[in-house]
């Protein structure tokens, strides 16, 4: 049977490769994305003080380090065992939006826009940042511009863009200065402005992509994310609820602490990448999804009044829940605004300029369960110290876990219906790049270049005969 | 008036490719003004492009690893249009920060790349002996450059 291999699949935030497998009539029958590195997190900081771990989980990513400072600060308040005061959840949520901002700014414009904007079978050579430059630069300045607009945020709570330290277990270290606030309210209108502007070029464009829309990750599955009594956007607290295809709950208002009576972690002899699946159902058939999509088929009302107008009009897309992951970078769109909305309300609450910021307190349970939306979907983690304070097991649950059967799924669907015969097509195989890309998964958690990685792909019969081969440089 | 930015980028826990970090450090010790603008960062990102193209001269500085350990670079460098397309989405090398300024906001100013070349780049926060040497070299000569564009209005 001949297979196809896509390695690396680029434009994404890690090494990864997809393989294919085709009949004798060139039909794809099975397809598989394997994440191919391996990082260790989890291992190798047993041993360290638990106080350590927001800074240390800081590393894990370059492009989400905050969630990971969120999720890690809250399972350490969970060992100490305090109420974080007011204002230090106010200035955390702060953060935790900027980072919504620049990372699905950089997930929109900088990876998918040259899809979107250039169109899928679009040459590869002009089919990336450089030829949206060339092809409509006020829409690489409105992606510039975002991102930067999140990462100042960043900067200006924590003292740098990334990895910053300011977020620690019982609050904030630092309380936030009246002209750092003037500084990021002055910012606003345009982000505002750019997030808008942006809505109303992809809903516009969304028409010509209707065959991607219909075949990318576009099945029922389950959804999991966060959330709140309100029934609002819940990215930095509430309880995790589980809602089916047609947005009838199964589960619901689970703590994060009982997150293993809900959620398996298993592992494929293919991928360093672990598949969560909802345990009440079992593996593989408890497939879920998360992230932005899961994230707006769970809510009723995003909660700030631009997006909700624009909830309201993407929720006419479909009657039971929005199934295609297409959708994905729409939700990702509408959580931008949200963000922006939510950080000027944050800020002109006279509440976030108090001084106290932090709770002070000694460990006092042995264990603690953090968790938050990150861009990409729910992130909890799980520490156990022994009564030194030192970690003795560490387990992270990372949104693209949640999501990666539902990837498989999804780049097994757009493979059948888009890859076809022995003679490979660029067009082909960058639509099952995009689908990948579409969940925006972040592979290794961590930084890594997005460069210039060579693609090379062989067809091959089954007695390993190569029969076709493409390469890009 | 003139303006001028400064921008030190490497790992600052790799150590002899600190070196632009330090040479910032000391540089907003030495100088003074409105009119100059100091970034340290690790690496340089298109989200520096808008700032990029306000200045009238930016001089970079960097380590590298031409030439014997301790020995200056400086010379003028221009914008160029990037090659490696993917490689914008992180991270960039300077000509391509100037093309990309042009490209987006209209001006590549008047630039200066200056390096180090460096002897050590593992672990550490330390700068190697030839490197630590250079430092004041380096930091003389941005003074110089920077006084020449904006003369008085800047100072010790």
């Amino acid at each position: 049977m001949p297979t196809l291999t896509i390695e690396p699949v680029t434009r994404i935030e890690g090494h990864a490769k997809i393989t294919l497998k085709q009949d004798a009539h060139g039909e794809v029958t099975d397809a598989h994305f394997h994440v191919t590195q391996v990082r260790g997190f989890e291992k190798f900081c047993e041993g360290r003080p638990f106080t350590e771990m927001p800074a240390l989980m800081a590393r894990i990513c370059g492009i989400c380090p905050v969630s990971h400072l969120i999720a890690s600060a809250k399972a350490c308040d969970a060992i100490l065992a305090v109420h974080i005061p007011e204002a230090a959840e106010k200035l955390r949520r702060i953060m935790h939006l900027a980072q919504f901002v620049q990372s699905h700014a950089l997930s929109f414009f900088h990876l998918s826009s040259p899809d979107l904007l250039l169109g899928m079978d679009c040459d590869p050579a002009k089919r990336n940042i450089l030829g949206i430059l060339a092809a409509n630069p006020e829409m690489a300045r409105d992606g510039i511009r975002l991102r930067k607009f999140g990462q100042e945020i960043i900067e200006l709570l924590g003292g740098k863009r990334i990895h910053p330290g300011w977020i620690v277990p019982g609050g904030v270290s630092e309380p936030l200065t009246v002209e750092r606030r003037d500084k990021i309210l002055r910012e606003l209108p345009e982000a505002k402005e750019t997030t808008l502007r942006t809505l109303k070029w992809f809903k516009g464009t969304m028409e010509k992509f209707r065959p991607e829309i219909r075949t990318f990750a576009n099945f029922p599955s389950l959804f999991m994310a966060l959330a709140n009594p309100q029934g609002a956007l819940a990215l930095y607290k509430g309880w995790m609820r589980f809602v089916d295809a047609d947005g009838n709950i199964v589960a619901d208002h689970i703590d994060g602490a009982d997150y293993q009576h809900y959620i398996g972690e298993a592992v494929e002899s293919d991928s360093y990448l672990k598949s969560t699946y909802f345990k009440p159902m079992g593996y593989p058939e408890g497939m879920y999804r998360v992230g932005p999509l899961a994230r707006l088929n769970m809510c009723k009302h995003i909660g700030t009044p631009l997006a909700d107008e624009e909830f309201a009009e993407y929720r006419e897309l479909e009657r039971h829940s929005v199934w295609s992951s297409f959708y994905y970078h729409y939700a990702r769109l509408i959580e931008l605004l949200f963000a922006v909305e939510r950080i000027e309300l944050l800020l002109n609450d006279p509440e976030i300029l108090s001084k106290h910021v932090r709770a002070f307190a000694g460990p006092n349970n042995y264990e603690g369960v953090g968790g938050a939306e990150a861009p990409r979907g729910t992130l909890i983690h799980h520490y156990k110290i022994d009564e030194d304070g030192l970690i003795t097991s560490a387990n992270l649950v990372i949104a693209t876990g949640h999501n990666n059967r539902a990837i498989n799924k999804g780049v097994l669907q757009v493979a059948k219906h888009f890859v076809k015969g022995s003679k490979i097509q660029e067009g082909m195989l960058n639509r099952v790049e995009a689908v990948v890309r579409a969940f925006d998964p972040c592979l290794s958690c961590s930084t890594h270049a997005a460069g210039q990685m060579a693609l090379h792909i062989e067809l091959m019969e089954e007695d390993g005969t190569v029969i076709d081969v493409m390469r890009r440089h | 008036m003139a303006k001028i930015l400064v921008v030190g980028y490497g790992n600052p826990l790799r150590g002899d490719d600190s070196f632009g970090h330090r040479a910032v450090e000391q540089l907003k010790q030495e100088v003074k003004g409105r009119e100059v603008e100091f970034v340290d960062c690790q690496q340089l990102t298109p989200e520096l492009a808008e700032k990029v193209s306000n200045a009238e001269l930016v001089l970079f500085v960097d380590a590298d690893m031409d030439g014997v350990a301790g020995s200056i670079h400086s010379r003028r460098i221009e914008a160029t249009a990037g090659k490696n397309s993917d490689s914008l989405v992180h991270h960039l090398d300077p000509c391509a920060l100037l093309g990309l300024s042009h490209t987006l906001y209209g001006r590549a100013p008047e630039s200066m790349l200056m390096t180090v070349t460096g002897e050590c780049f593992g672990y550490g926060t330390q700068l190697s002996t030839e490197v630590s040497k250079a430092l004041p070299g380096v930091v003389h000569h941005m003074k110089e450059l920077i006084q020449e564009k904006c003369g008085d209005a800047v100072h010790a």
